[in-house]
């Protein structure tokens, strides 16, 4: 099974701060991070891979730096990555991203399945993977709970708000998943160790043949018009005292309108 | 591209019955098509659609796009995203809105690729530019992003319950378009089978219809919430959640309140260790009472609340549990 992860490398949101004076999130410096759904991506296509054979291809597309998340997943046991990476992409809107993955992936050898994380924790649109598969014309399956190949049918469970649909499917294929699907693995310094001598491609505007109005910002068709900061409230009433009388002062608040009893009054 | 200015609303339906968030939305695009004099057209998928019609057709909508084939019985990402792509590109309307649910957010990114436009995830908001653009208002951690789409049709999901529920009485057209699943482009090349639906066994948390919520954040930690859930029964409310709480896998995703969540509108909400941002906020309507308990005394969310307390909420919870329980 040749399997292919889509890897975003977002920034680590325990240490985004506000800036209190313009009220906007202060962006130099934030270390970066594997996006947390997408390693439960890359643990099930190792899994699958373990069980069915083949092979793991860590993909993304994002600045240089991006090179150090593929490499991380190179390190949990990928066995090769490739990186799309060009001044050109920088911008873009969802479907751009996406057009520039397609684009990576038709660089790649023949795939069978494609696993991408839910949604990225910097903008969680979780729009990509669909718009990856549409474009690759490929049945595709979102908040993926299990997945599993027998013979020639790929059985895919998906949770909706109301239970889990159950499907079939042919591959190709691409799946998302969220964090609820598998216990991501850790680096273990054997796989560390063989990571560096895995294959790790970059490709640029032009090694992926693409055009400078079909990606980044140019190629988007959503433009930001206006950034509405983060209004600032009346600000609380403050309670004070030792925990018994905050407690107290709590509670008689909650009695005032007519809670906190059980069933009301 | 012609635009014929429709506005449409992609229709969602459980065992034949419509869900709340399309009429939410049916309510946003009638207005919007009041501002243009433009129709509002639902689509419609499902194994029995005629009752969904007429239903529709009485709230107000001009034009129902219905598909009806017993494969169409439960969600299908790969056959729902052809048949609304394929609708659009016949018909061409001008907006799309769709619910930011399971489905929603599943069909929304697959059909705007197919026909090459822009899509916002999750607005909270949408209304008309005076030059007729799609005003789309995502929230995020530093506050609200406005977005225009520069593709016609301008597509937007909406999360659920943030836009009122209207009481929808002025009949629209009602004029039905009956479309056969067979004379769709690309039909045969649907390859995904629903197999089964296995429906939930837990009874679902209602936190929309809750009067009172205790809202636990990422500073609720790992081992709180038993603490939270009994607050939350002593004063006869539900736990809710913020994103990271829910990542962490704290608390089931159901309980998530704000971005890809629930909206609640609860006469008292507690937040616990929850710093405030709009990703979060956003799905906060209105409490009558609003309290915050923090450590961090310069957390966004004193901005926000009635009534804040600085404090280790493991002091303050078991005295507030005592207390209330107490009164019982």
């Amino acid at each position: 099974m040749e399997i292919i992860v889509c890897i975003k490398q977002v920034p680590d949101p325990e240490h985004l701060q506000l800036d209190p004076h313009t009220g906007t999130i202060i962006r130099e410096g934030v270390p970066t991070i594997i996006n947390a759904a997408d390693k439960h991506a890359l643990e099930l296509a190792l899994q699958l891979r373990q069980k069915n054979g083949g092979r793991v291809t860590a993909i993304s597309m994002g600045p240089p730096s991006a090179a150090e998340a593929l490499k991380e997943a190179l390190a949990m046991g990928a066995d090769m990555a490739a990186l799309a990476s060009d001044r050109a992409f920088a911008g873009a809107d969802t479907l751009a991203t996406s057009a520039t993955l397609v684009a990576l992936i038709h660089k790649l050898k023949p795939f069978d399945l494609v696993i991408c994380g839910y949604s990225s924790l910097d903008s969680g649109t979780a729009q990509v993977g669909p718009q990856v598969a549409a474009i690759l014309r490929i049945p595709f399956f979102t908040a993926v709970q299990k997945a599993d190949k027998s013979a020639d049918i790929f059985q895919v469970e998906v949770v909706m708000e109301d239970g889990n649909l159950v499907y079939e499917t042919t591959l190709p294929a691409l799946l998302t998943v969220g964090r609820r699907i598998n216990r991501p693995r850790g680096i273990r310094l054997s796989e560390a160790k063989k990571a560096r001598s895995k294959e790790l491609l970059t490709f640029d505007l032009q090694s992926l043949g693409l055009t400078p109005d079909t990606v980044g910002g140019k190629g988007s068709k959503l433009s930001m018009v206006e950034k509405i900061p983060l209004s600032v409230g009346k600000g609380a009433e403050m309670i004070i005292g030792e925990p018994e009388e905050i407690s107290g002062v709590i509670y008689g608040k909650i009695r005032n309108i007519g809670l906190g009893i059980q069933g009301g009054i | 591209m012609k635009i014929n200015g429709e506005i449409w609303v992609v229709a969602e339906q459980r065992q034949g019955k419509l869900i709340r968030i399309t009429l939410e939305l049916l309510g946003r695009a009638l207005s919007l098509a009041a501002e243009t004099e433009a129709d509002v057209g639902v689509v419609i998928m499902g194994n029995k659609t005629d009752s969904l019609c007429r239903e529709l057709a009485q709230k107000g909508a001009d034009r129902l796009y219905c598909v009806e084939n017993d494969s169409l019985e439960h969600f299908n990402p790969e056959l729902y995203s052809r048949i609304v792509s394929e609708l659009a590109r016949e018909y061409k309307p001008r907006i799309i809105l769709l619910g930011a649910t399971v489905q929603g957010s599943a069909v929304s990114p697959a059909v705007a690729a197919k026909l090459g436009s822009g899509l916002t995830a999750h607005c909270c908001e949408v209304s008309l530019a005076k030059q007729g653009r799609l005003l789309q208002v995502v929230p995020s951690l530093e506050g609200y992003y406005v977005f225009v789409s520069h593709q016609y049709p301008e597509m937007a999901t909406i999360s659920p319950g943030v836009l009122p529920l209207l009481s929808l009485e002025k009949a629209g057209k009602g004029e039905i378009v009956q479309k056969e699943l067979s004379s769709l482009s690309g039909y045969q090349d649907v390859k995904t089978k629903v197999i089964s639906l296995k429906k939930s066994e837990k009874p679902a948390v209602s936190l929309e219809d809750a009067e009172v919520i205790v809202a636990g954040g990422a500073g609720v930690g790992s081992d709180g919430w038993a603490m939270l859930h009994e607050l939350a029964e002593v004063l006869g409310g539900v736990v809710g959640a913020t994103r990271p709480a829910v990542d962490e896998g704290w608390i089931d995703h159901e309980r998530l309140i704000g971005q890809s969540g629930k909206s609640v509108s609860p006469r008292l909400y507690i937040a616990v260790g929850i710093s405030g941002d709009p990703l979060h906020l956003s799905g906060l309507r209105e409490p009558e009472m609003f309290f915050a308990i923090n450590k961090n005394p310069k957390a966004t969310i004193f901005q926000f609340a009635d009534y804040g307390v600085v404090a280790d909420y493991k002091k303050i919870l078991p005295l507030l549990i005592e207390t209330a329980g107490r009164k019982l």
